[in-house]
């Protein structure tokens, strides 16, 4: 078993190769486009650009606040971002690569319509670099910068909606070689690596801003798995495919034997003319046919204890747009009456060992179907399972299009090469990021952190936050404790969101006032409950401090009036006032007067 | 070594397999396996084996189009972003030998006999007189033989070109249609086909006028046909660029089929081409504080200047003193910056004094119309000139704006 990783992280700031920001809001501009396959610079049509251009589709694009001319391909690209330059070269140092002398943009093909130029904007930045694992390095091949595509809203099987917010922000790509020998190994390194990403300073940290992509083989062909959104669905999505491969396994070695072939569509709309079969009725009437093919020797294959060659061929439908393929390992079902089904069969001349397969769906799309789908049988008799497959929400894959080759690679002339200087790499110097091992080892020994205060704030991603407060406020612990603790409390208690430019201003005044830990924490809370200026706590009564001669007044009342010892002084010292005092000098002063 | 062939090298103590693409005296640039191109410093690098065989680029497929359609058309490529592919070798732009794959995709093509000739493989900026000429005569060849006209050209100056064009037929059997593209035909997204699609559509129509197709808006759906004379490149980068300016396009292409929005002329019995053109004659753009001298140097011994006025067709006084000085050897007309509504001399004062130094306003006449309508005019009906540039003849004087 051979496993690689793509990892994919955006960037927050500026898109790559415009203005826009990367952040933005829906506008109700809509515009129409479509797609043409191009040739390449050797003359050849890439597989997966005609895999695409079959499916014929036209793209509707939802213009964003953050979008202008540059994302709607009306307008040729503006110089690369510096920072999102900056950031890819100093994590290719980070992951020990090696930087290019100059940085020469990609046009990589891509019509799924995800762009609206037709192709991906994409250059290297680093090679040949490595990260370690408990298991040996795991070497990185290529570290790319890249524009992100657009967020797709819908499909179906005349167009797909996308939304021009995401198209263009910056993503750095990291690609791994197959080095990663198992599930939980792939799961470490995808931690590891994500760990540097995390750590960077604009890393764009929204719910989908990173995203993994798996290459898979097991000796039947190399399998990319694209979109593998969670840590935990790398191990869940190459079991699925070990499973799904070794069944396939099975199912050619018994086809092989057999034989197996598909007949041609038989359009059986008429023999559900009265139909009480919902689905199949609304079809019909939205002026779709039905339409049934005999597949030999595949009974109880298609959907039989491990067997799953129906969802394989359904996969095909899919990306053609036509969804609900039923077939023979599901019948009786959907609806469809005895007498029907019986008749489907004789018209089809159903033997025992056949299947049959139903499709719902436009005359004019059948022809393309039909050759997908044989193409399709034949790749997994043959078992030559190379492919891109899409990750989906629960551990599976489903099948997406032909593995792209290198003829969907040609130069991005609108773009000027790039001289990576020694400026830039200085620059780059200075926000390398820092391996977890070194962080921890970091929080442990220079800021005396336990190791579960150093785990929380590595799990959380804190350490940055957690540097630039320490600059600040230099109480190591105290700092620990208002991020791993005072604050999530305080979001969850209130359902806030303190931001890190709040939490600076504070402790900026709590460094110039003398506050220790208790006085933040009020000021923090106050400051969430009443949403005050920041500048205004200083003068709150509550955040003020007792000084020497006011603490000395409380005790003389308290050792007058009660039984107050040196263990219950601070509990009772805190009911006669609102105002911060510090409890040591509280319990000094009480020694004082006490004697 | 040569472009396209296979090398192992070695870079920055790595070893790598790649195609060379190219080098100069500073950096290397290299095609990896993966189908990225590094380009790297000449000193970082180290070639260690050169295979001797190139991997050739293969002819593109061609689909055959079969020649059974009614309708002849003959494509002229002229170069320009609809004719060039990126040269893979320098980078840049260069123009495509064989065009027929970007009608590969063209919805009824076979209702169509398609014929291509490449004529020039120019930038637009650098067409000229000379080569309006060449176009017109290669266009009245292919009308003769009973053809309509598709000219690919870069969209800088087609304005010019199709005006040019316009004025040189006062009679035409066929329609001629400048068409061209402001995506490269590269890329997946490009607007050339649509545009050549809409194109072939137009040319089986009766208008017997020079025209320009290109998108009508940024979506991919309708082509716009504009007059020749009337139309503007109005955007540097948009799919949309080119506008009718003052009045509505000829017709829309839409998804097949097509629709008429305003009269055009019908075509006729003969191709009647005047090939001769005078290119003395100039475009001076008024501005604030513009030198007297400067004015004089650039309309001095020409034939004749259209003046770009700001507003309804005004220059400083001291400029008006030059025009009195030279208007007796120097035909001047005005025309508007404002590019859309017309030109009156009426209005103001310093209009007044511009007619009383014989300069000749031209209503809504594009300048750039202006200009090519006044090469033409000059070289073969010098004797009633300023009366025929102040008479519509191609539709290039609206007499009434609508909107």
């Amino acid at each position: 078993m051979k496993i690689g990783l793509e990892i994919h992280f955006q960037l927050k700031g500026s898109k790559l190769f415009c203005s826009c920001d990367t952040e933005g809001e829906k506008t109700d501009f809509v515009i129409e486009r479509k797609m043409t396959p191009v040739m390449s610079e050797m003359g050849e049509m890439d597989s997966a650009v005609k895999y695409e251009y079959i499916r014929n589709r036209k793209f509707i694009y939802h213009t964003s606040t953050n979008s202008c001319l540059v994302e709607k391909d009306d307008e040729p690209p503006h110089n690369v971002d510096y920072n999102a330059l900056k950031t890819a070269i100093a994590l290719s140092m980070g992951l020990h690569c090696k930087i290019v002398d100059y940085v020469s943009f990609m046009r990589k093909l891509v019509i799924d319509g995800s762009n609206t130029s037709g192709f991906q904007r994409t250059g290297i930045i680093g090679m040949n670099g490595y990260i370690k694992t408990s298991k040996g390095n795991v070497n990185i091949s290529t570290i790319t910068l890249e524009e992100d595509a657009a967020r797709k809203i819908m499909e179906n099987e005349e167009k797909a909606e996308y939304s021009l917010d995401r198209l263009g922000i910056p993503l750095i790509e990291i690609s791994t070689e197959p080095d990663i020998i198992n599930q939980e190994h792939a799961l470490e390194t995808a931690k590891a690596i994500g760990y540097l990403v995390m750590s960077m300073d604009n890393f764009r940290g929204e719910v989908d801003s990173i995203r993994q992509d798996v290459n898979f083989s097991m000796g039947y062909g190399r399998v990319e798995i694209k979109g593998v959104s969670k840590l935990s669905f790398i191990r869940d999505t190459v079991n699925y495919e070990i499973n799904r491969q070794e069944s396939l396994n099975e199912i050619s070695r018994i086809l092989k034997i057999k034989g197996c072939e598909i007949s041609n569509f038989s359009d059986i709309t008429d023999i559900f003319k009265n139909t009480e079969s919902s689905m199949i009725k609304k079809a019909i009437k939205s002026g779709k046919s039905v339409f049934a093919a005999r597949i030999t020797n595949v009974n109880h294959l298609m959907k039989y204890n491990n067997y799953h060659l129906g969802k394989e061929l359904a996969d095909v439908a899919k990306n053609m747009g036509i969804g609900g393929m039923m077939h023979s390992d599901e019948f009786p079902g959907y609806g469809i009456s005895d007498k029907e089904l019986n008749n489907v069969y004789n018209l089809l001349i159903k033997g025992e060992n056949d299947g049959i397969i139903i499709v719902l769906t436009y005359k004019n799309n059948i022809d393309q179907l039909l050759s997908l789908l044989r193409s399709r049988l034949n790749k997994i008799i043959n078992m030559d399972l190379a492919e891109t497959r899409a990750a989906t929400g629960n551990g599976e894959t489903r099948y997406l299009r032909p593995l792209p080759g290198k003829e969907r690679m040609y130069p991005e002339t609108d773009v000027p090469l790039f001289e990576i200087n020694g400026n830039l790499l200085n620059e780059a110097r200075e926000i390398i990021p820092e391996t977890m091992e070194e962080v921890n080892s970091k929080l442990n020994n220079e800021y005396k952190l336990s190791n579960i205060e150093s785990d929380g704030i590595i799990n959380n991603n804190l350490y940055n936050t957690f540097v630039k407060l320490i600059k600040i406020y230099n109480e190591p612990r105290t700092i620990s404790r208002l991020l791993l603790q005072t604050i999530p409390e305080l979001n969850k208690k209130y359902n806030s969101k303190i931001g890190n430019e709040d939490i600076i201003k504070i402790l900026n005044i709590a460094k110039n006032a003398g506050w220790d830990r208790s006085n933040i924490e009020k000021a923090l809370e106050i400051f969430t409950v009443k949403k005050i200026n920041i500048n205004e706590l200083i003068k709150m009564d509550e955040l003020k401090s007792l000084n020497d001669d006011e603490i000395k007044k409380i005790i003389a009342k308290l050792i007058n009036n009660n039984s107050i010892t040196e263990k219950n002084i601070i509990p009772s010292f805190k009911k006669e006032t609102n105002s911060t005092f510090n409890a040591k000098k509280v319990i000094e002063i009480y020694k004082k007067l006490k004697n | 070594m040569l472009t396209g062939q296979k090398i192992e090298f070695s870079y920055k103590d790595n070893d790598y397999n790649g195609i060379f693409i190219s080098s100069d005296n500073e950096k290397t640039t290299i095609k990896l396996d993966n189908g990225y191109n590094i380009t790297v410093k000449n000193e970082d690098i180290k070639i260690k084996n050169v295979y001797g065989n190139i991997q050739k680029n293969k002819d593109i497929q061609m689909k055959n189009v079969e020649k059974h359609g009614k309708n002849n058309v003959y494509i002229l490529t002229t170069g320009g972003t609809i004719g060039s592919s990126i040269d893979y070798e320098t980078g840049a732009v260069k123009p495509v030998k064989d065009i027929s794959y970007l009608y590969n995709y063209v919805n009824n093509i076979d209702d169509y006999n398609l014929f291509h000739e490449n004529m020039d493989n120019i930038l637009s900026e650098n067409v000229d007189s000379k080569k309006w000429i060449n176009f017109a005569r290669k266009a009245k060849e292919k009308m003769d033989n009973n053809s309509s006209i598709i000219i690919f050209h870069g969209t800088d100056t087609m304005q010019y070109s199709a005006a040019a064009l316009s004025f040189m037929f006062e009679d035409q059997t066929n329609p001629i249609i400048f068409t061209g593209s402001q995506r490269s035909s590269d890329r997946p997204s490009s607007d050339a086909f649509l545009n050549i699609e809409g194109s072939i559509h137009f040319s089986s129509m009766d208008v017997g006028e020079v025209c320009i197709a290109m998108h009508s808006d940024t979506s991919d759906n309708n082509i716009s046909l504009h007059r020749g004379v009337r139309a503007r490149k109005m955007h540097t980068s948009k799919r949309d660029a080119f506008r009718t300016i003052d009045n509505s396009e000829i017709a829309i292409y839409n998804n097949g089929k097509i629709k008429i929005n305003a009269g055009y002329k019908k075509t006729g019995k003969n191709n009647i081409l005047n090939d001769k053109l005078n290119d003395n004659i100039s475009i001076v753009y008024f501005y604030p504080g513009m030198r007297e001298e400067d004015f004089y140097n650039m309309v001095y011994n020409k034939y004749a200047v259209i003046i770009m006025g700001t507003g309804l067709g005004h220059v400083s006084e001291n400029i008006i003193k030059v025009i009195k000085k030279l208007s007796r050897d120097v035909y001047f007309f005005m025309a508007s910056q404002c590019i859309y509504g017309g030109v009156n001399l009426n209005v103001y004062s310093t209009g007044r004094e511009l007619l009383k130094a014989n300069v000749i306003p031209l209503y809504d006449m594009l300048a750039e119309t202006a200009m090519v309508k006044a090469m033409y005019l000059s070289a073969n009906y010098s004797d009633n000139f300023v009366n025929l540039m102040k008479t519509n003849l191609r539709g290039e004087i609206n007499n009434r704006i609508l909107w």
